[in-house]
């Protein structure tokens, strides 16, 4: 006999229930049981870190967690980054003006783990942004449109302004 | 985007829209988490496959035991090769002529011949159950001898792969004008090495994913899949499964990257479609990790031989080429095509060399086939011909620019018949090759270099000017060669009674931005915004015959065809504006909307028009009804971008460490459509490219089987890049547009390597073979220093 647990997430916003077996990955969870397909799998070893949301504000490989682990905690996901208006985040409006997405599979991951260098790192360097998203793969862009999306965010979020600075060779 | 004009050539114009850096009209989804790719689409009565795969390169199946498996709860069934009567292989589609041809078994047939095989698949409830039960399948197997090399398998008495071949040799393929030896004995010197191309697992974040949903009432198959071609796709796999084509529909939505291997047809997608049939159920797969390393095409595994003839003046006589190919346990779609006509033909590179002999041998072993990787045969050529290009000069005490600049191919030699069977159709290399020096600021490089040196520092400088004949067509040509498609692209046109637009391509993009470029291209033809204009792909009972994105072909082919139908689509809006203004249809001029007759007199909107386009009100009996058309650009050659690049690394000989400090890429893809998303392609290739160079290899244990976690480039592993373009624009298409999404994979192996070697070639080192890692580039080190003590 299989036994099931009974967990609550809020994601995004939402409050969610769910009957998970104890080996459910919150990724699982996420995507079969409560239809949220912005993450993504792309490994079965934590390395490519698609599946990456914010658990409680911190960046989490999804894949890496069990869903009875993120009983309670508030789940964001790259669709819970924008207004609810629909305005993106400056963080997404820089990723749109660097052409930092071609295929797009990563950039719900991606997005979640540069909101979490963001938050402890306001000012990050070229260099900060490479070590710190080293654990999220991309296999189109080559980064660097990446890395000047983020440096680019981090640049209006301080200052407060809402536009982001357009792409710059 | 810096994009100089250098050019002396004429040139295709770019216009309102075609030029500009304009955002991505389909990133908000992507941006949202609202991407929809295959494993997000779930369907009422949904089944889910787990595969089960053999751990064996080569063994006999004794005997499948399925009770524990059927009793998980939750499992519809476990099949076999049995259960799938009436299955055909999987075919290659092409297959030079004279090849001997084994398919993919749909599941194998008591043999399995590569590791990742499969062997028998689970049907459940759940993917959980699937997963589950597939662990219990027990599949009892007997051993057989294994080879994994070319060169091992084409050994007289090699075991062979397939025992009903007399032996392991898939084809032999040969170029070239021959003379050789003729050119040797007007040579100073011959220069001769060997070359590896390391095998390379394609790694695209999302792995393959299917769902089959064959719908009873009406007799209808629908096939999702994370495809590149849906069109090419169908057909094959309606053949294979005996089903009408008519009644299939394949649809790929948001493709997770592709780089090749998503271009196939794979025994995954056979098997599913046939149990779909047959269970009246849709059945769901997604692609494991560790599935896609090993069951998933791989790329390149080429074992060369090279032989030049040189004149003491670095100009290059003649060339000949030896070289092993591993194509694998079965032939993939692109089976012996890419090997060897993707390889041989374009050897001779950019340079005008008198004499070739080139011969390719393809052999079957007991790995993963082998296909079409980002570049496909063309940076396995390159990396050969660059290669050469720098060794001759490191040989010969001469500057690897200069080099370059005595062989190459000069402009008023174009367009350009190669003798091992390509045609550069145009290219003005040196000028190209000036501006990447210009960037790179090339002579204080070499200062630099010099003054390293005197410090003990290793930093080395290398060159590669590569082409990758692209944006393949004609369909007389590719039946020549045994390759079963066509070399068309399809576009639909359609302006709606609201004066907004609708193009449909054959093309289908896996992250290029297409969304964006066709609509740019129809807005500049149409004379409306991009943003009135959607771009629908993938769907094939909506899209006319396509042959879908590869071989960067999707801007020159694509685009043309959407550029050619949206033109008469915009002649036949003219005609009726002119009928309305009471003017001449030459006199009409169309902007943002609004037409207007050229002297001034009244305009009409594109409602308007569109209106009694699509009612016959107030128009022309003769003109017929509706805007729409149709066009099937069918291009007579092909065209060859290429560029100049230049690498510099400093290598660490205590550590063997390649640091990569600088790249510098000068690409030529004729006419750009979005600078901005060219260099978005540019990047993308220069990854893969240092990736195979520094990092990558698919890494086989002795039991022939892939590493689980090939070294992909991370954000840490690679440098900025420094991009710019010239423009040469081709004449094989009404955009003057040549391809670009290979340039930087095809570009980059060879210019970090011949960097390598320049930084250790006072060492002794005189060659090195990817990837770069601190172990192979210190055991150079060290035999060049045995060498010179027993010297």
């Amino acid at each position: 006999m299989k036994s099931e647990l009974d967990i609550m997430l809020t994601v995004d916003g939402a409050k969610e229930r769910a009957t998970v077996e104890p080996r459910s990955l919150l990724i699982q969870v996420l995507r079969e049981k409560l239809g949220v397909t912005g993450p993504h799998i792309g490994c079965e070893s934590g390395r490519c870190g698609a599946c990456t949301v914010l658990v409680n504000g911190e960046a989490v490989k999804s894949c890496m967690m069990l869903a009875a682990q993120a009983d309670g905690a508030e789940i964001t996901t790259a669709a819970g980054l924008a207004a609810e208006d629909g305005t993106l985040h400056p963080l997404q409006q820089a990723f749109h003006e660097h052409h930092a997405l071609q295929c797009g599979y990563c950039t719900p991951g991606m997005l979640c783990a540069a909101m979490d260098l963001l938050k402890t790192n306001p000012n990050p360097d070229e260099n900060d942004v490479r070590q710190a998203l080293r654990g999220n793969l991309c296999r189109c862009t080559g980064y660097q449109h990446i890395v000047d999306a983020v440096l680019s965010a981090a640049e209006t979020l301080g200052s407060g302004a809402s536009a982001v600075k357009g792409a710059a060779e | 985007m810096n994009a100089p004009n250098l050019n002396t050539q004429q040139h295709a114009e770019t216009g309102k829209h075609t030029g500009k850096a304009m955002r991505r009209m389909e990133d908000t989804r992507f941006l949202t988490g609202r991407g929809r790719y295959v494993g997000d689409i779930t369907l009422p009565r949904q089944l889910y496959a787990h595969f089960v795969r053999s751990p064996h390169a080569h063994a006999r199946i004794l005997k499948v035991s399925t009770e524990a498996a059927l009793a998980v709860s939750g499992v519809k069934g476990v099949y076999c090769a049995n259960d799938l009567q009436g299955t055909r292989d999987v075919p290659p589609n092409w297959v030079l002529p004279g090849s001997q041809v084994k398919g993919r078994p749909a599941l194998a047939r008591e043999i399995v011949r590569h590791v990742g095989e499969c062997v028998a698949v689970v049907l459940a409830e759940s993917p959980e159950a699937a997963a589950d039960a597939g662990v219990l399948v027990d599949v009892a197997y007997d051993p057989l001898p294994t080879v994994f090399s070319a060169s091992d398998a084409l050994q007289d008495g090699a075991h062979k792969v397939h025992g009903d071949l007399p032996d392991n040799l898939a084809t032999t393929f040969k170029t070239g004008n021959g003379g050789y030896d003729e050119a040797l004995e007007k040579a100073d010197r011959e220069i001769a090495f060997n070359l590896r191309n390391q095998r390379l697992v394609p790694f695209p974040i999302e792995g393959r994913a299917v769902n089959a949903d064959f719908d009873p009432a009406t007799e209808r198959l629908t096939f999702y899949t994370a495809h590149q071609i849906p069109h090419m796709l169908r057909r094959m796999l309606a053949g294979a499964l005996g089903f009408p084509e008519h009644k299939l529909r394949v649809i790929s939505p948001d493709v997770g990257g592709g780089f090749g291997p998503k271009m196939h047809f794979y025994p995954e997608e056979l098997t599913l479609a046939r149990l779909s049939c047959l269970l009246k159920r849709p059945v769901k797969w997604t692609e494991r990790r560790s599935e896609n390393v090993a069951a998933t095409t791989h790329g390149r595994d080429h074992e060369m031989e090279v032989r030049v003839a040189v004149q003491k003046d670095g100009k290059v006589l003649g060339l000949k080429l030896d070289s092993k190919a591993n194509v694998g346990a079965y032939l993939s779609s692109m089976g012996t095509g890419v090997p060897t006509i993707n390889v041989a033909l374009f050897a001779l590179g950019v340079y005008a060399i008198p004499h070739s002999d080139v011969t390719i041998t393809c052999a079957y072993t007991n790995t993963t086939p082998v296909d079409a990787y980002r570049g496909a045969g063309r940076p396995e050529a390159a990396y050969m011909i660059e290669r050469v290009m720098d060794r001759v000069a490191l040989e010969l005490g001469l500057d690897p620019a200069e080099t370059r600049k005595r062989n190459f191919v000069q402009p008023d030699q174009m367009p350009y018949a190669q003798p091992t069977g390509t045609t550069l159709d145009t290219g003005e290399y040196a000028m190209t090759l000036d501006l990447a020096l210009k960037n790179a600021g090339y002579e204080g490089l070499r200062k630099e270099q010099e003054e390293a040196r005197k410090k003990g520092r290793y930093l080395g400088i290398g060159f590669s000017n590569y082409t990758e004949t692209c944006g393949m067509g004609n369909g007389f040509i590719l039946q020549f060669v045994g390759f079963d498609r066509g070399g068309y692209e399809s576009a639909v046109v359609r302006v709606h009674p609201d004066g907004r637009a609708t193009v449909l391509s054959g093309s289908h993009s896996h992250g290029q931005g297409h969304v964006t470029t066709f609509a740019q291209i129809a807005a500049d033809e149409l004379g409306i915004a991009p943003e009135q204009i959607e771009v629908l792909q993938g769907d094939t009972d909506m899209i006319p015959f396509g042959i879908g994105t590869f071989n960067s072909r999707s801007v020159p082919v694509g685009g043309s065809a959407v550029k050619v139908a949206a033109g008469r689509v915009a002649a036949k809006m003219r005609r009726i504006a002119a009928h309305l203004l009471q003017c001449e249809p030459d006199n009409v001029l169309i902007e943002e909307g609004i037409f207007k007759a050229a002297d001034g007199n009244g305009t009409v909107t594109i409602e308007r028009v569109a209106h009694a386009a699509w009612t016959g009100h107030d128009i022309p009996y003769e003109l017929g009804i509706g805007l729409e058309e149709t066009e099937f650009f069918h291009p007579q050659s092909m065209s060859s971008p290429y560029g100049a690049h230049i690498a510099l690394v400093e290598v660490d000989p205590e550590t063997g460490e390649v640091e990569l400090k600088r790249y510098i890429a000068v690409d030529d893809c004729g006419v750009i459509i979005n600078p901005l998303l060219a260099r978005g392609q540019v990047h993308g290739g220069l990854a893969q490219g240092i990736g195979q160079a520094l990092y990558e290899d698919a890494g086989f244990d002795a039991q022939g089987r892939p590493a689980l976690e090939p070294s992909i480039p991370r954000f840490d592993m690679l440098p900025r890049f420094e991009t710019d373009h010239t423009v040469t624009p081709t004449p094989t298409n009404p955009l003057g547009a040549k391809g670009l999404g290979e340039a930087g994979a095809i570009g980059a192996p060879p210019a970090i390597v011949n960097a390598a070697i320049d930084a250790l070639w006072g060492l002794g080192v005189r060659t090195l073979d990817m990837p770069l890692t601190p172990e192979r580039v210190l055991t150079s080190i060290r035999n060049a220093a045995n060498k010179e003590t027993e010297a």
